[in-house]
């Protein structure tokens, strides 16, 4: 028996481009690590998995997976995805960066979707852009608590498939510069957003969901741009205005002469695989002969 | 404010300059270009944005950060590589590139 019998539905060949595909995360906190313990129950091969942070005790009301003893332990948010993911899938392939997604590039160019689940506007128009440069797929989720005086608090959500050459963030109207601006003015104060465990199941379910319709859709219309607004006081998720007028539209902000890496320059790159072939080489020695070696420089 | 003429401008001061395209704007690589700072000549990669950039009107990108000058510096992924900007606020963007340039350089000096 097959562990994902009961998903065979998504296509004949579904077990295989699931394992194949390579599902790169930003942000693994309460939206992010949600969405990694689906992708590990689906049949996702491979995980690039980036999270500078460590957990809190303030983050367990909703990092799944997080349990006190990795607060006690101080636990790299992507050490908790890996061991979410290797509970299902001892054999996954896992490439763990607990650094900015900056710092992960060279990792995250080679994956087939993106998923990001990140906290700022300037954050997921950054990381939207470089998924476009290298054509890959961007799923973006995001989550807002908006206070209403009398009327108490708003909860709401969005959960948007970027594609390249489709409409953007920016098309969306979700990044903008006066958006920017705002955040830019406000560096360095900004506090703990609220969050709650359950919107964000909501979101990173859907988003789960627009993964696994890219890569093995299981109705034939599915559609490509998807842009979803969650309403948490009503309970419902549908689609935003912007999609259907978006709908087939080109995205002006990110043109098509705008892909690849303009700066390249193979002097450098040859220059730096040969530093990362000597550190390789320098690992390969065995530690007890690396011990002996320091020694004898250390007494000669 | 003509892209073309204004990167003329930038090459009299930087020969090697290349004028790039990042979300349909124009920006300029200064490779190697020579600035002072703190009183020491340095030399660096510079990636000059002349319009809005993450919530700032325009933006100067350096390669690495400026030992010891500039504020909250931060990482940026630009033309498909990592820069550093530190916060400088309200360099117009209604002016002449090379004066953009040197309100910026003006952060790090
Ligand atoms: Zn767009």
């Amino acid at each position: 028996m097959n562990r994902l019998d009961r998903q065979s539905f998504l296509g004949p060949d579904s077990d295989t481009l699931l394992h194949e595909c390579t599902v790169g995360l930003v942000g693994l906190g309460g939206g992010g690590s949600h969405v990694v313990q689906q992708l590990a129950h689906l049949g996702v091969g491979g995980y690039v998995l980036v999270d500078p942070d460590r957990i809190d005790f303030s983050n367990t009301n909703r990092l799944v997976g997080g349990t006190l003893a990795d607060v006690e332990a101080q636990a790299l948010k992507v050490s908790i995805a890996e061991r979410v993911i290797r509970g299902v899938q001892p054999e996954a392939r896992i490439i763990s960066v607990a650094d900015t997604w900056l710092e992960a590039t060279d990792d995250l160019k080679r994956c087939d979707v993106i998923v990001g689940a990140v906290d700022s506007y300037k954050e997921r128009d950054q990381l939207e852009g470089f998924a476009r440069r290298h054509l890959i797929p961007y799923v973006d989720m995001g989550m807002d608590v908006t206070d209403l005086g009398n009327n108490g608090f708003l909860i709401s959500g969005q959960v948007i498939s970027s594609l390249p050459g489709g409409p953007c963030l920016r098309c969306c109207g979700l990044v903008t510069d006066a958006r920017l601006e705002m955040e830019a003015q406000a560096y360095g104060v900004a506090g703990g957003r609220p969050q709650v465990v359950w919107s964000n199941g909501v979101l990173a379910s859907t988003a789960a969901g627009l993964v696994v319709q890219l890569i093995t859709p299981w109705f034939p219309s599915s559609p490509e741009f998807v842009y979803l607004e969650y309403d948490g006081n009503k309970g419902i998720v549908r689609p935003h205005g912007q999609m259907g007028l978006l709908k087939g539209r080109k995205c002006p902000h990110h043109p098509a002469e705008e892909t690849g890496d303009p700066l390249f320059d193979i002097r450098k790159h040859l220059a730096r695989l040969e530093s990362r072939s000597k550190v390789a080489e320098v690992e390969r020695v065995p530690l007890w002969r690396r011990l002996i070696s320091f020694f004898r420089n250390d007494c000669s | 404010m003509d892209a073309n003429k204004e990167f003329e401008s930038i090459k009299t001061l930087c020969g090697a300059a290349e004028l790039h395209q990042e979300c349909g704007k124009p920006v300029v690589l200064l490779p190697g270009f020579r600035f002072k700072s703190g009183g020491k000549d340095l030399s660096m990669d510079l990636l000059l944005h002349p319009s809005a950039h993450t919530g700032y009107v325009t933006r100067l990108f350096f390669r690495e950060k400026v030992a010891g000058k500039g504020r909250n510096w931060t990482q940026h992924q630009v033309l498909g590589s990592n820069w550093w900007a530190p916060s400088w606020q309200g360099v117009k963007a209604e002016q002449a590139w090379p004066a953009i340039l040197c309100a910026h350089l003006r952060g790090v000096a």
